[in-house]
């Protein structure tokens, strides 16, 4: 049984591999895998690749960067997606349960209409999410003081989302809508194709950064899945570990928003799946989300840059295939959540 | 008589501040069993919460093998404590051996995850229990008795001195109600272990018990040997309803007790 679990992650690491390795030939300039040797070869040693700079620009500041921040943040979303799943006993919680998405979105929405330069931003949707989750955590302590239930934290999590949307919608209103209103809409439809050379540092940074806790606690988040107060009787702390799983989620859903625009339905159906595969304890059902959600992100990404001969929003495309998809799990699902 | 495990002495407990159960004491020795009987609502949980340290005690105090507990701020169960939750249904489809090897979890190291030992130690446990042809079995796809079973594996795996268990039978049919309250009487004598057991069947009490703590509505109660605490006198009084208790002679000799509810016309 252990054996077979095991290699069900190294086929999923597999997969991912496949998944990236198509993505470089994929776009809309065509690059053949013998030129992208070729072009990976002259990058190393300096020399020249024989083909057109512009298929250098292509492939280096555009195609590459792209594909590496869509495996963060693919990989991101599902493992936040899962944590919380876990840490709110609710198999019908996302990433952006306590509104930090629609925070991230206030923020940027803000940002543009002030017609600030991209990076300030950014930085304020990333301080927006944050700020969501906060107020959905202060006011949840407001109500119950020490004892803070999962229960009352999504559906505070659900008021604030509402108060934050309301915002985005306020802030649509008053923006211009000759180029504002168009740049705030295309902003929050989601997309990678904001990722560039710059984004991909601060990306994998705060993802990694968050991503490290939650593998590290990975079997307390197991034990903390069957009641805050079993896990306390077992030796697990449990306001303190949904505290840093919170704060974690909360990271990765700020990050990806405020570069790449709410991307939807990744968080939700991914561990989903991956808990099909390999099962509901958390040692594996993490790190086969990350991969899964990667792999997803990147052929979903593939399919928004080449299906059509303009860009299709990612956000879209994954609330259209994400949205049946979990329909599908959801009839298959005899087995409780399995 | 063997070595006492626990002794409550003048414990109040309750929220906020307010007590729902004063001066309760009782003691618990290897071996033994307590049941703690009382109607709804009367701080059965409350108790019981109390002694797993989720709950500050409001007064009093508590002797874990002769040496006094203390409470401090941070949640935390006393080591030799192991607590047996209602059998529920969780969320997520766990396997039952990684239920049971929750159990591991305060051994281990903050970061770990189970290792090839704790999984070993866990298939004894199972094994020792007659659980372990369930091992690979979903936790939410077997029955409501197997699931309490494997609930008190887990607790066992922790290696405890005391078993606290809440409600063990209250949902079970007759046969797991026999079978589970047998494998309770098994680890108290063949174990030593010490078992705390509430429960709403006074019946389960004079079966397996060796001590009652009779919870009364108002927070006061009573602790004895189980015949001089389960009489009609202060069940009527504890539940507030008519009942008698009839007397079984067994092929062994012994004589066994039963509570009759009687129901107004």
């Amino acid at each position: 049984m252990q054996a077979i679990k095991r290699h069900y992650l190294l086929a999923l690491a597999f997969l991912l591999l496949i998944a990236l390795f198509s993505s470089l030939f994929i776009g809309r300039y065509a690059i053949s895998p013998l030129d992208v040797s070729r072009l990976i070869r002259a990058q190393l040693t300096g020399m020249d690749s024989g083909l057109a700079p512009a298929a250098h620009t292509a492939f280096f500041t555009i195609r590459l960067p792209r594909i590496i921040g869509t495996v963060f943040v693919g990989g991101g979303l599902a493992a936040a997606g899962a944590v919380f799943q876990g840490v709110f006993k609710n198999p019908m919680s996302s990433p952006d349960i306590l509104g930090s998405s629609a925070g991230s979105g206030l923020g940027a929405a803000i940002g543009i209409l002030l017609a600030f330069p991209i990076v300030p931003v950014q930085i304020m949707s990333f301080a927006g999410g944050l700020l969501a989750v906060a107020v959905t955590c202060g006011i949840s302590y407001s109500i119950e003081r020490r004892n803070v239930s999962p229960l009352t934290l999504v559906l505070t999590g659900l008021v604030a989302a509402s108060i934050f949307n309301a915002g985005i919608s306020l802030t649509k209103y008053v923006a211009d809508p000759s180029n504002t209103l168009p740049a705030i809409t295309f902003f929050l439809l989601g997309t990678f194709s904001s990722v560039g050379t710059g984004a991909i540092l601060p990306l994998a940074i705060l993802i990694t950064a968050s991503l490290i806790p939650m593998l590290l606690l990975r079997w307390k988040l197991s034990v903390l899945s069957m009641g805050d107060e079993e896990a306390l009787t077992m030796g697990v702390n449990s306001g303190l570990l949904r505290g840093v799983m919170i704060l974690c989620a909360t990271v990765i859903t700020s990050t990806t928003v405020s570069f790449c625009g709410i991307i939807g339905w990744v968080g939700l159906v991914v561990p989903h799946l991956a808990r099909m595969i390999v099962g509901s304890n958390y040692v594996k059902l993490l790190p086969a989300s990350i991969l899964l959600g990667a792999s997803f992100t990147l052929v979903v990404d593939n399919i928004a840059r080449s299906l059509l001969s303009f860009e299709l929003p990612i956000g879209i495309l994954t609330a259209l295939m994400g949205a049946p998809f979990f329909l599908i799990l959801l009839k298959r699902g005899k087995r409780g959540w399995a | 008589m063997g070595m006492n495990l626990l002794k409550v002495e003048g414990l109040a407990c309750g929220y906020h501040g307010k007590a729902l159960l004063r001066d309760v004491r009782f003691s618990l020795d290897q071996g033994q069993i307590l049941c703690i009987l009382g109607p709804n609502g009367v701080g059965k949980t409350t108790l019981f919460k109390t002694i797993l340290g989720l709950l500050p005690p409001l007064g009093g105090s508590l002797f874990l093998n002769g040496s006094l507990v203390s409470y401090r701020s941070r949640k935390r169960t006393p080591k030799g404590i192991s607590y047996v939750p209602q059998a529920h249904t969780p969320v997520f489809p766990f396997t039952v051996l990684d239920v049971a090897v929750m159990g591991r979890t305060a051994e281990m190291r903050p970061f770990a995850t189970p290792s090839a030992l704790d999984y070993e130690r866990t298939r004894q446990v199972l094994d020792g229990f007659g659980l372990l042809h369930l091992k690979d079995k979903l936790y939410t796809e077997i029955s409501g008795g197997e699931r309490q079973l494997v609930l008190i594996a887990r607790a066992l795996v922790q290696n405890p001195q005391i078993l606290i268990m809440d409600e063990p039978a209250s949902s079970l049919d007759l046969g797991n109600q026999a079978k589970l309250l047998g494998r309770v009487r098994q680890l108290s004598r063949e174990c030593r272990l010490g078992a705390i057991m509430t429960s709403h069947n006074p019946n389960h009490a004079l079966q397996v018990a060796d001590h009652v703590l009779l919870l009364r509505p108002g927070g006061a109660c009573s602790f004895g040997p189980v015949d001089e605490i389960v009489t009609v006198e202060a069940l009527t009084a504890a539940y507030e309803t008519k009942l008698d208790i009839l007397q079984a002679h067994k092929e062994n000799g012994r004589i066994q007790k039963s509570i009759i509810l009687q129901i107004e016309e």
